[in-house]
């Protein structure tokens, strides 16, 4: 097998026994839960139902991205053992960690000249991370070297389609990652919004559906719409949750039920607590390999 | 009350005209009942009589004050006022023949018959052009018949009483052939309503040209009173200093911020102040002439959280309760959002969807062209989406969306559900073209169901229903009828469970205590157990409807 490093961040959500098993490592981001600093560690410190049962009682939880020293940390003590790395990165869409990678990267590539170092800005973020991550794991068994996989990666990240729907947006809207919208958080009639994230990796709302029902269904719809040969669709298919198994359940449930050729059964993820602490609970994210992402 | 004078019956002017109109006004109140009558859907709707009654009435207002006139500037005002002033469906089509005549009365002093019958003809081709699908066996029908008397009749003698006595001959055998040309009217065996007032105008014309007493002032203002509708031109003759009941509850930015120079400032906007600040939020009651203003300097100190705005002038007619939410009225924005609703849940509901303003309206209390156009105007948006969300409205609001100078965009939402999911359609991110098309899509998207009673008795789609009863309606069609509420929601439940779709919204009204409600919504849920059906329960507090329940 290949010698190289394939990396990402925690905000991954994928789980730590998955890391370990296609052997990806990780870069943890960190944060602050009523000022008291935790590792994400995809909940090793914290397991993520003691997270949100704290989130929903009010705490306050402020996510910190790796700075420049914490990825050049990071990255160091691969290419030290005289391995190269690949990195794919939390989308810089929502975060600034693609540019304090980019930083770390420059200032070891000169203590390092012999090493390649490729971050890849993965524009997408949890679990839709996480199936590249996956991807890009198979194909490294199957052989391919670090240049090709770079090129693989760049070449297909924007494939990932990233959608989800939350039944409350008020963490969204406190995290500054969605601008708030006329009618758009319609609490009184129970109006769950369907997102996606664009070809920027930032977050967009697509549609306003009323009843989780329905947009537990509109959701698999969207698979439909969108993946490679669409019902057809022969890949895998990850799905994240913040402290709403069941719903996630129900989405996995009809997934299965409408995609016959799935590889696999549908993963189902926790949201980790970095991606948590902007979500809130009640977040169902839907992942899948299918058209590029144009707008 | 004035005698009337001898009328030129070879011609007639603009005097003539505005004592015509006055009395036709006057006609179609005394009518109103009779012609009301003639609606053959039970379901308690804006009735054809008041409306058209109401749409007349807002011209014979106009030219009360003014005897000496051409024919033209006195056929202009009354389209005028009667585009206005139209309600419902059929007053919109009589507005816009009136409209025609107008224009086919252009620089005319005095009118003959020949320019009558040009006149009627193009009333009739402006009503059908502006009809986007003209239905036989209606008003318009009976006037097209109307006018090709008319012409004929204009061509044997150029006299305008002759020409009159000939499309009233018309009219009489065109309604009664009304029944024959529409089904609907031909099950109930009776005569379309609106040709039936459009007969009442022209009897009325005759008897006026013929010495019949003129009813001016008292009676004419009597009869004339729209017993729903909000005067706008009447504000300076009452005696409300402070024209606005302002309330409004502002969440602070800075929690404890001292607030206390606001209420120095509100103190010099108006009266009946009543301010409370706990801290985290400001609650205000004033009354006052800008409330633009004092809402603009509240959000300074924080988010609104609800906003209520009422005009006390017209708060005893019981009619307009147009409700304003975030308005800032110096920004201009991409676009607006005016809904029209009634009941105080349904109306924060919209407000909630991102509605600048409710208009009050629905079944039975159409709003008059002049209340949404009102509307329309206080919104200082590039492009305004219009929600009718009743299918007597929409014409009203088409009818605004053409006389207005702004970019108004109706979404023809027949039903309140359609108009919230027509909200949740907008994009604010999309173009003004794209989201009418996904506003549409999305409210034609979703099903209505609505309960009511019957308001009289009728035997109608295989149904025999008898006053009183309980109405449902699918889509505005009948679909069952009887004294017991759990068979008809179980009538609904099984139409539900054949559709696809899995969420319900239940919205009861202000004559159904919650409790019921619930039990409604329990029996529902009975009857869906065991389909992927999500169900909730909404205060809408409308009247008539006792329960609207949409399917998305």
């Amino acid at each position: 097998m290949e010698n190289y490093v394939i990396a990402t961040c925690s905000t991954a959500d994928i789980s730590l026994n998955h890391m370990l098993r296609i052997g990806v490592e990780y870069v943890k981001f960190s944060y602050f839960l009523n000022d008291v600093e935790y590792k994400d560690d995809l909940g090793q410190t914290m397991s993520h139902e003691s997270f949100y049962q704290k989130l929903s009682q009010g705490c306050d939880s402020k996510t910190t991205q790796p700075n420049m020293e914490s990825y050049k940390e990071f990255l160091y003590q691969f290419l030290n053992e005289g391995r190269d790395v690949i990195l794919l990165n939390l989308s810089s869409g929502i975060s600034g960690a693609q540019a304090s990678a980019k930083i770390a990267e420059k200032e070891l590539k000169s203590e390092f000249p012999e090493r390649k170092i490729y971050i890849v800005d993965s524009l997408g973020a949890s679990s839709g991370m996480g199936l590249l991550v996956d991807k890009m794991a198979e194909l490294r068994k199957e052989g391919m070297g670090i240049d090709d996989l770079y090129a693989w990666t760049e070449k297909n990240k924007l494939r990932v389609q990233h959608w989800f729907f939350s039944t409350d947006l008020t963490f969204y809207v406190k995290g500054g990652r969605v601008s708030r919208v006329a009618g758009w958080f319609g609490t009184i009639l129970k109006i769950c919004p369907l997102l996606t994230v664009d070809k920027k990796g930032k977050l967009v709302p697509k549609e306003k559906i009323r009843g989780k029902s329905s947009v537990i269904r509109r959701i698999v719809d969207k698979m439909e719409e969108n993946a490679i040969n669409g019902l057809g669709y022969n890949g895998k298919c990850f799905i994240s949750h913040s402290d709403c198994y069941e719903d996630a359940q129900e989405v996995k449930r009809l997934v299965e039920e409408r995609f016959p050729f799935l590889d696999g059964r549908v993963l189902i993820n926790n949201i980790g607590t970095t991606i948590g602490s902007h979500t809130g609970p009640g977040t169902v994210a839907l992942f899948f390999f299918g058209k590029e992402r144009v707008e | 009350m004035v005698k009337s004078k001898k009328i030129s019956h070879e011609k007639i002017s603009g005097k003539d005209y505005r004592n015509l109109i006055i009395n036709a006004a006057y006609e179609l109140e005394k009518n109103k009942s009779e012609i009301n009558d003639l609606n053959v859907f039970p379901v308690p709707d804006g009735d054809t009589g008041s409306n058209l009654s109401l749409t007349v009435a807002n011209a014979a207002k106009e030219l009360l004050n003014e005897e000496n006139q051409g024919i033209d500037e006195a056929a202009e005002k009354t389209a005028r006022a009667m585009l206005r002033g139209a309600r419902g469906n059929s007053g919109v089509i009589i507005s816009l023949l009136f409209r025609g005549i107008a224009k086919g009365l252009k620089n005319t002093i005095e009118c003959d018959g020949v320019t009558w019958a040009k006149a009627l003809l193009k009333g009739v081709e402006d009503a059908y052009s502006a009809v986007e699908k003209p239905a036989e066996g209606t008003i318009l029908t009976v006037a097209k018949k109307c006018a090709q008397a008319a012409k004929t009749a204009a061509e044997e003698c150029n006299s305008f009483e002759y020409v009159l006595d000939a499309t009233i001959k018309a009219a009489e055998k065109a309604l009664q052939e009304t029944t024959r040309e529409n089904p609907v009217l031909e099950k109930a065996g009776v005569v379309d309503a609106g040709g039936m007032g459009l007969l009442v105008v022209m009897k009325s014309m005759h008897q006026t040209l013929n010495g019949g007493k003129l009813h001016l002032e008292g009676e004419a203002s009597n009869a004339t009173k729209p017993h729903t509708g909000a005067d706008f031109s009447s504000y300076d003759t009452e005696n409300i200093t402070f024209a606005y009941c302002t309330e409004f509850i502002v969440k602070k930015k800075q929690e404890n911020e001292d607030t206390s120079g606001f209420k120095v400032y509100l103190n010099t906007m108006g009266d009946s102040l009543v301010m409370v600040d706990d801290g985290e939020i400001i609650k205000v009651h004033i009354h006052t002439n800008e409330p633009y203003e004092v809402l603009g300097q509240a959000l300074k100190y924080g988010e609104y959280e609800t906003v209520k705005v009422e005009n006390m002038r017209t708060q005893h007619t019981d009619k307009i309760g147009m409700q304003v939410a975030q308005q800032k009225k110096s920004e201009v924005k991409p676009y607006g959002f005016v809904a029209v609703a009634s009941g105080e849940g349904l109306t924060q509901l919209f407000i909630e969807l991102g509605a600048d303003y409710v208009v009050s309206g629905g079944q039975t209390m159409n709003p008059s062209c002049e209340e949404i156009e009102y509307a329309v105007n206080q919104i200082n948006a590039d492009t305004v989406f219009v929600l009718p969300n009743n299918k007597n409205i929409i014409m009203a609001c088409e009818q605004v969306a053409l006389l207005s100078q702004k970019n108004i965009v109706v979404i023809p939402t027949k039903t309140v559900p359609q108009g919230i999911s027509a909200m949740l359609g907008f994009d604010e991110s999309t173009g003004p073209n794209e989201n009418e098309e996904a506003m549409n899509e999305m409210a034609q998207g979703v099903s209505t169901f609505q309960v009511t009673y019957a308001a009289r008795n009728s035997s109608l789609d295989g149904l025999d229903i008898k006053e009183g009863e309980y109405l449902a309606l699918e889509e505005n069609q009948l679909l069952e009828s009887g004294y017991d509420i759990f068979n008809i929601v179980d009538t609904i439940g099984e139409k539900i469970k054949q559709q696809e779709k899995n969420t319900v919204s239940i919205y009861y009204g202000t004559d159904v205590s919650e409790y019921d409600a619930q039990r409604v919504l329990e029996e529902l849920a009975r009857i869906l157990k065991g389909s992927d059906v999500e169900i909730n329960l909404y205060n809408g507090g409308q009247p008539i409807y006792y329960f609207i329940i949409s399917l998305e």
